[in-house]
């Protein structure tokens, strides 16, 4: 439906998009979850057509559209600064593309579909407000509109909810989701938040730096990390990822004594003698009393979320976040106890990051 | 002692704005409201600032009534009519269509802008001599590109009709360039992103210079208008250089008129009325068309 094949773009000197290469399903959302700055808006830019990219080509449905106009790609794209018509209502801005000479539709039409675009995400009451009177919250959500309106080939989200609050966004989600079952369209989705991707993305493209580190369901990406940014991106709180060296026919955690087996791990000697260890802070077992065999850390700080708790925990000068039962002593620089289960550990490489040892056969092919 | 007492004691929020005030204030009373004051109390009387030895006459509204039932002065205010019209359209439609292709950066771009700017850094009275000679029928620049371009030599200033496209054409010479730098700057003020974001949703260039272009920039360029219709309806000194009111007195807009009943005539008491009925006039006009901006702007909020 929608690819994009080794996109680059730099701006000046900084790198904004390197060998993007990304593909999006007919009736798939893929979530292209970075950090700010890691090249989402850019990379949707350059499928939208208002940014050209260095190299690289854009295809929509089977058709190189790299030279095309924005005007002429059949997209509705989301932006994050929502780009309302200030001197328009919101009718008229939702009404917008339906009313351009591309996609001029009969005046009756337009009524029909505003109003049910409007309803759809609970903005009907708004349509004949001017859309300066309108909340952030709200002017998203007829940015949102304005998009939805039509059914284009596809639709380019980027942060289409990050000024809405924690409720509404979580509602939302749900609504594009039930959207997207009646649309069935493709969409690529930009986003920072973990949560938002892992809602609504069947699967998800991790982008850091402007480039793509895997592309994979959340299961494969939790099962299968290839690389420890997506230890970093993924997950909340985030992969527990520890500074190892190895020595002694296994990986020593730096600061600790502890020591992991090759065998356990099951993989070779790595070349390199600095190794990162990764562990979902949900396998690790952790204990505010003394365990039979654990590696002792500090309580570091701990934040309260009312049925849990997250407490960030140092371990010979290294930290990591895990969340606990509220029952947990947090208490600020207590001791606590914890036991990694070896089998559950991913290597990745001091230097680059990448996983060492055992791919999954099946993600070699991707 | 008390010198330090006076020091420390803080001036007032209220204090410190009057003495801000007073002195434009004072200004302002003089260089504004004595003039004005005086002007409606001469437009009463009849006399004339020539015979300071005859005494003046109070006449009520007499001189009111002699301007208004005077068709000569309804022929300049139509004269008038004409050029603003005239005059503030074509500046208008050129300077937005020339604004919107130097909207984009480009190199020279700065010069050109400097450049743009010398003809409204001229005096008027130099722009209209030097545009008499342009417009000369025997030796003109102008006449002699239209018998280049094989027609016959125009009669510029001896016809009315010629005369007045004549001094359309300085003015807008004169005047564009300041409107092309107006609207250029109201036009960079949309934000890129939602033109990007409406060529997304299929508006072509045409279709987003009318539904986003023009109305986003319709305060500035409201201004820029009120600006020069203001400008024009009171044009004087262009007349004078470029065709002295000839022919016959065809050309004479209503400040001309005013000028010649005030400094040739000297009838003092008649000037000051007709000056009151421009006012009246200006004022009216400003103020529709700032109630106009302010619907533009609440529209916004």
């Amino acid at each position: 439906m929608l690819e994009l094949n080794d996109l680059s773009k730099r701006f000046g000197r900084r790198v904004a998009l390197d060998g993007v290469s990304l593909s999006v399903g007919e009736e798939e959302i893929l979530a292209l979850l970075g950090p700010t700055g890691a090249g989402k808006t850019t990379a949707l830019r350059c499928v939208a057509g208002v940014e050209k990219p260095d190299r690289g080509s854009v295809t929509l449905r089977g058709e190189d559209v790299t030279r095309t106009s924005p005007m002429f790609r059949d997209l509705a794209m989301v932006f994050e600064g929502f780009n309302l018509i200030p001197v328009l209502n919101t009718f008229d801005n939702i009404a917008f593309p339906l009313r351009s000479p591309v996609h001029q539709s009969p005046e009756e039409d337009i009524r029909k579909m505003v109003t049910k675009a409007a309803a759809d995400l609970h903005i009907d009451h708004l349509l004949d407000r001017p859309v300066e009177k309108l909340s952030g919250g709200e002017r998203q959500r007829v940015a949102i509109a304005r998009a939805l309106v039509r059914r284009p080939a596809a639709y380019l989200l980027d942060e289409p909810l990050s000024a809405l609050d924690l409720k509404l966004r979580e509602e939302l989600r749900v609504e594009l989701r039930a959207l997207h079952r009646s649309h069935r369209s493709a969409i690529l989705y930009a986003t920072n938040d973990y949560h938002g991707a892992a809602a609504l993305g069947d699967r998800i493209a991790l982008i850091d730096g402007g480039r793509i580190v895997q592309t994979d369901t959340l299961a494969t990406l939790i099962d299968h990390p290839q690389h420890v940014l997506v230890g970093k991106l993924i997950g909340s709180p985030s992969m527990a990822v520890l500074n190892a060296t190895s020595r002694d026919g296994g990986v020593a955690i730096d600061g600790t004594d502890h020591v992991v087996s090759y065998a356990e791990l099951g993989i070779a000697a790595p070349a390199g003698g600095q190794v990162k260890l990764g562990l979902w802070p949900e396998v690790i077992e952790l204990a505010d009393h003394e365990l039979a065999g654990a590696l002792q850390g500090t309580v570091q700080a701990s934040e309260f979320r009312g049925l849990e708790r997250v407490v960030q925990v140092e371990l010979g000068g290294q930290t990591f976040r895990k969340t606990v039962a509220t029952s947990f002593d947090a208490t600020f620089g207590r001791p606590c106890w914890m036991r990694f289960p070896a089998a559950r550990m991913f290597v990745f490489d001091g230097e680059t990051g990448v996983r060492i040892g055992k791919a999954a056969p099946d993600l070699a092919k991707r | 002692m008390a010198a330090s007492r006076m020091l420390r004691k803080p001036i007032s929020d209220r204090t410190l704005c009057t003495l801000f005030l007073v002195p434009s204030l004072v200004i302002l009373a003089v260089m504004v409201a004595y003039p004005f004051l005086s002007l409606l109390i001469n437009s009463t009387y009849r006399f004339s600032a020539l015979r300071s030895n005859v005494e003046p006459v109070f006449v009520w509204l007499d001189n009111y009534d002699f301007l208004l039932s005077d068709p000569d002065l309804w022929d300049r205010f139509t004269f008038t009519g004409t050029f603003v019209v005239l005059t503030v359209s074509v500046q208008f439609i050129l300077a937005i269509s020339v604004a919107y292709y130097l909207q984009r950066d480009f190199r020279g771009r700065d010069l050109l802008f400097t450049v743009l700017m010398i003809p409204m850094m001229l005096s008027p009275i130099v722009i209209g001599f030097l545009w008499r000679y342009i417009f000369n029928s025997e030796w003109g620049l102008m006449n002699f590109f239209v018998t280049r371009l094989g027609f016959d030599a125009i009669d510029w200033l001896g016809v009315t009709d010629n005369a007045l496209i004549a001094v359309v054409i300085a003015d807008t010479w004169m005047w564009t360039p300041f409107v092309i730098l107006l609207a250029v700057a109201a036009f960079r003020g949309i934000p890129v992103s939602i033109q990007e974001a409406a060529t997304i949703d299929g508006a072509s260039p045409f279709f987003r210079f009318t539904r986003l272009t023009l109305p986003m920039s319709a305060p500035i360029l409201g201004i820029a208008f009120l600006l020069r219709l203001i400008d024009s309806f009171k044009q004087y000194d262009l007349f004078f250089a470029l065709t002295g009111g000839a022919p016959g007195s065809t050309t004479e807009t209503v400040s001309f008129y005013l000028a010649k009943v005030a400094f040739s005539y000297f009838y003092t008491g008649e000037a000051s009325a007709l000056a009151v009925i421009q006012l009246v006039i200006i004022i009216g006009l400003s103020l529709i068309f700032v109630r106009l901006l302010t619907r533009i702007g609440r529209q916004r909020q």
